[in-house]
């Protein structure tokens, strides 16, 4: 089971503020996430809107929203140049 | 015994009643079949009962037992297979309505591990669709219907492996396999009321299982008892050349493991302050038990890191990935619940940064984890802060202001680590209560004695729902 979008804003609020500092403050950062979740809606409705009823884009907007909230979230943990990601690519010598 | 103490009983006492010639492998299924008629709908728990192909290999092992090659402990023993495991020839439909007529000409790896036990496969059973990866938001969330609760049909299994944890719970199946991305087997375990193990990344191979998320998904056993999972582990794990993540060790569990020192065991801070009170109670109860045979160090604080976040932004991207092509299509549609229907869209706007930044911290989340669980034999919390959910209330309405501090699964599967949980009481609605312990990688031996040590001295997982009542 992974956490519900939705709910994911609540839980996200509780989380201790490592990091927070890197996100800037809450009113013009608030404008422009609305602008971007405004956008990628469009980009959404654009591509796939024929297809979803006026309720779905709602609860598409809601999970926009809520990945736009972890994204800034994440992304506000410093991570230096040389750490990889968790996985690596490995050539193999099957000769 | 009765036809319903042989249908509740462990894989251990069942292969010790086939090896006497108590009890015939096609006796033994035609009673988990006869079950699995009669309850298995009534717990949305089953997408197919395997009758025909059961009987054959129950015949076959059969055969082999009389005439004195047994195999070992799974030797005639019928199982369920979660319904995201190929199977040749039978429907494999990832719970989820636009895949319910594939069939695949190959048996998943597991289960052929299985099949060489001697083990006999008689129902593939219920599953969240596609494991829950689109986001799913309340019980009724598979082709088939919600999952029930063996012990009040009114509540939820819960997900995604539902039917596993139904049907063990239930009698139907002497034991079953589950999947885990993130929560998978421990919670329909904890909610069922039975033992459920979550193996290390790699320890099992998923060649042949449905892919949510490459870095996360793990399959494991779903039982009456530790001991149990312990004989299944030992049948279904090591390296598989078909699967480039498995790792070249095996697990070797024959004999009934219990603790052979004092273990030292971390009690996790801040996991019962906001759980329902008769969780916090019952794992209070549990902590004197657990006493007797380890040395508990208490309000240990857990490595504080965005475990969800990061968790949530892996299974996003790779399940997005994996399911392009249905989400593109708008087939994504046919799903059944409402959030399903339209969660693939916003997954797909996950960028490339997020995903690469999700996997960097995750390494230094899991050194840190790492770190942390070497400091003991293992660390012990509520499996989940409630009871199992209603069915027909969303998740987050169902028990507002109730949460379990640090997040243990997230985190768990974040680092790939082992877990085991345990019914250990029961809450509101007659529903059971879990507890878990967690260990560092490839510690699953030392869990598994760990659970064998509480279960001596406890009858939570001898308890039977009221189905048949």
């Amino acid at each position: 089971m992974k956490i519900k979008r939705r709910k994911f804003l609540k839980i996200a609020a509780s989380f201790p503020v490592i990091g927070s500092t890197m996100i800037p403050k809450i009113s013009s950062q608030q404008e422009k996430s609305n602008d971007e979740i405004q956008k990628l809606i469009e980009i959404i409705k654009l591509k796939y809107g024929e297809r979803l009823s006026e309720d779905q884009m709602k609860l598409i907007s809601e999970d926009i929203e809520a990945n736009i909230r972890r994204r800034e979230r994440l992304l506000s943990y410093k991570l230096l140049n040389w750490e990889e990601p968790d996985f690596k690519f490995q050539v193999k010598n099957r000769g | 015994m009765t036809e319903k103490d042989i249908a509740f009983a462990s894989i251990r006492q069942l292969s010790a009643l086939i090896k006497a010639k108590k009890i015939s492998p096609v006796e033994l299924t035609k009673i988990y079949i006869e079950r699995l008629k009669k309850y298995g709908e009534k717990l949305g728990a089953v997408v197919t009962i395997t009758e025909k192909l059961a009987l054959k290999q129950a015949k076959q092992a059969e055969k082999e037992i009389m005439s004195g090659k047994y195999r070992g402990l799974l030797h005639g023993i019928p199982f369920g297979a979660k319904d995201l495991l190929a199977t040749r020839g039978i429907p494999t439909t990832w719970g989820a309505e636009p895949y319910k007529n594939q069939v695949f000409d190959y048996d998943a790896t597991v289960i052929k591990k299985l099949y060489n036990a001697g083990a006999i496969l008689v129902a593939k059973l219920a599953m969240v669709e596609l494991a829950g990866g689109m986001g799913y938001d309340d019980a009724d969330a598979s082709f088939t219907g919600p999952g029930r609760n063996p012990w009040n049909l009114n509540f939820w299994s819960g997900g995604s492996s539902s039917g596993s944890g139904a049907a063990v719970s239930a009698g139907l199946v002497a034991f079953a396999i589950g999947s885990e991305t993130s929560g998978s087997i421990l919670t329909p375990s904890a909610f069922c009321g039975i033992t459920g193990l979550r193996p290390t990344y790699g320890l099992v191979s998923r060649h042949g299982a449905m892919a949510l998320s490459w870095t996360l998904d793990k399959l494991g056993p779903m039982c009456r008892t530790a001991d149990d999972c312990g004989i299944v582990l030992s049948a279904i794990a090591g390296y598989d050349p078909n699967d480039e993540t498995t790792l070249k060790i095996d697990f070797k569990y024959s004999t009934k493991l219990l603790p052979k020192r004092k273990l030292k065991i971390a009690v996790i801070k801040g996991t019962t302050d906001k759980a329902q009170p008769e969780v916090k109670k019952n794992f209070e109860e549990s902590l004197k038990v657990i006493s007797e045979f380890a040395t508990l160090e208490y309000d240990v604080e857990f490595p504080d890191h965005p475990w969800g976040i990061v968790v949530g932004t892996i299974v996003d991207a790779e399940g997005g990935s994996a399911f392009y092509d249905l989400i593109i299509s708008g087939k994504i549609s046919e799903l059944r619940n409402k959030r399903d229907k339209v969660g693939g869209y916003s997954m797909l706007q996950v960028s490339a940064v997020e995903y690469l930044n999700a996997m960097r911290l995750r390494k230094k989340m899991r050194k840190a984890l790492e770190e942390f669980l070497s400091k003991y034999d293992a660390i012990v919390a509520p499996t989940r802060a409630s009871v199992a959910y209603p069915i027909g209330v969303d998740f987050d309405k169902a028990y507002p202001g109730i949460s379990g501090g640090p997040a243990l699964i997230p985190a768990g599967n974040v680092a790939g680590v082992p877990a085991i949980c345990l019914p250990n009481g029961f809450g509101q609605n007659n529903l059971p209560t879990s507890i878990q312990f967690m260990g560092k990688a490839l510690s699953e031996k030392t869990l598994i004695q760990i659970a064998n040590a509480y279960q001596d001295r406890t009858h939570w997982h001898l308890k039977r729902p009221p189905i048949d009542d």
